[in-house]
């Protein structure tokens, strides 16, 4: 499993990229990404100094094999790569207003263009389970489908992307969106795009505006 | 109007680099949204589509002829349409900025016309900052809804989208967006603490006797 040396450095700068801009806490949060036939997934640590990334561990896919100490929602992040072939990295993040918006079990409408060119056309909410639990990872899955993004009940959200960044930037727009969301009550509440209006949204950033990514430039 | 010169075209490429990376740093935009743009003479220069702005250099700033819209260098921002309507038709504008700013975000999913909140606001943007309902962008209909919008105005909000700055030169149009940002927030918060009035007066008495009830005991 020494295939992935470069993929297990970025997942573990990943990591502490998350931790430094508060997606992380002391204890919850992890990201994963994959790597040929593996993933490489990091936790997030239980340092003194908050959230301190632990090592990343490399799972083999197909068989679930790993050495070392058990990464926390293995199940759920090996689900995910096993049934979306189109998603190379997987965030789970705890963000003040992603953790209100999940904690409300309010699923968050399309608010903003940027959600829903990132997310997908809503974000769902997966009911409460105990972490790993198969029902808690056949929720997730049901909730992602056709999205990159779903809240999870009292714990957070959950970001998909085709590759790290992608992934990262779908957590900042994630919490903006929550953001949004709540806020927007205020002033008497948003008023958001409609869903097929959304769907267009989500597709066309996934063929044209995105074409960037494939191209590794961006 | 008049040709920009080589070594002055070259000064604004640096000029809108060093903004994108001034709003990428105080958080008034995240990843590749939001665009800059500077007018040179009868072109202008304006950040590319989809790129990141960590990573660009002066090369890599595309230059538009305002009248044609035909550009030098990579493929300019999916927005120019909207940049090079506000040229042609605003001859007092000297650069345009588009940022997807949190608070900007917040009204513009209310789409709740932003009042004169702070006296900066109104001397940098005017009497009041409109929405200009929902459109796709790069479509005639959002060039011209925002442009409506901005009538009398140096600022605009886009439903759903984000914010529209413009100025006399880029330093304003940056001033600008900083001061919509907070106006924004204001509002936020003022229309909170309005509708959060009936909670009612706070006794002054009570918290004194609630005060020595507690810090009196031995």
């Amino acid at each position: 499993m020494s295939e992935a040396p470069s993929m297990i450095t970025a997942v573990h700068a990943m990591a502490e990229r998350l931790a430094l801009a508060g997606f992380f806490t002391a204890r919850r949060g992890g990201v994963s990404a994959r790597s040929g036939r593996s993933i490489v997934i990091a936790a997030a640590g239980g340092g003194e100094g908050g959230a301190v990334p632990a090592d990343a561990t490399v799972v083999d896919l197909a068989s679930g094999a790993f050495a070392g100490p058990r990464p926390a929602e293995l199940e759920l992040h090996l689900a995910i790569y096993r049934q979306r072939r189109d998603i190379g990295a997987v965030i789970r993040t705890s963000a003040p207003f992603t953790d209100a918006v999940a904690s409300a079990r309010r699923p968050l409408p399309p608010v903003l263009e940027e959600l829903a060119q990132l997310a997908g056309p809503s974000v769902r909410v997966v009911d409460p389970a105990p972490p790993d639990a198969a029902d808690t990872v056949r929720g997730a899955l049901a909730a992602l489908r056709g999205r990159r993004a779903a809240l999870l009940a009292r714990d957070g959200g959950m970001c998909l992307g085709r590759d790290l960044d992608e992934a990262f930037l779908c957590c900042q727009v994630l919490e903006r969106g929550c953001q949004t969301f709540v806020e927007a009550q205020f002033l008497g509440g948003p008023k958001h795009l409609g869903l097929l209006e959304a769907h267009i949204f989500h597709q066309y950033y996934l063929r044209r505006y995105s074409r960037a990514w494939q191209r590794g430039d961006a | 109007m008049t040709r920009a010169s080589h070594a002055d075209l070259t000064a604004l490429q640096e000029a809108v680099l060093a903004a994108g990376r001034h709003l990428l740093e105080t958080g008034l935009t995240v990843g590749t949204y939001g665009n800059i743009s500077v007018r040179a003479g009868d072109r202008m220069v304006i950040t590319p589509t989809g790129a990141d702005r960590g990573k660009l250099t002066a090369a890599d700033i595309p230059i538009v002829d305002i009248a044609t819209g035909e550009w030098t260098g990579p493929k300019p921002s999916g927005e120019r349409a909207l940049h090079l309507a506000i040229y042609r038709t605003r001859p007092e504008a000297g650069a345009v900025l588009h940022a997807h700013s949190p608070n900007a975000c917040t009204v513009a999913a209310a789409q709740r016309e932003l009042p004169v909140i702070t006296p900066d606001l109104e001397r940098l943007a005017g009497p009041s900052v409109r929405v200009a309902p929902h459109a796709i962008t790069g479509t005639k209909k959002l060039e011209r809804v925002a442009l409506a919008a901005l009538e009398g105005r140096r600022a605009a909000l886009l439903a759903n989208h984000g914010a529209v700055c413009m100025g006399t030169n880029l330093d304003e149009a940056i001033l600008c967006l900083e001061s919509l940002e907070r106006g924004c927030r204001a509002f936020i918060n003022s229309e909170f603490a309005r509708t959060a009035a009936h909670a009612g007066p706070v006794d002054p008495r009570a918290i004194r006797e609630a005060f020595v009830r507690t810090f009196s005991k031995p």
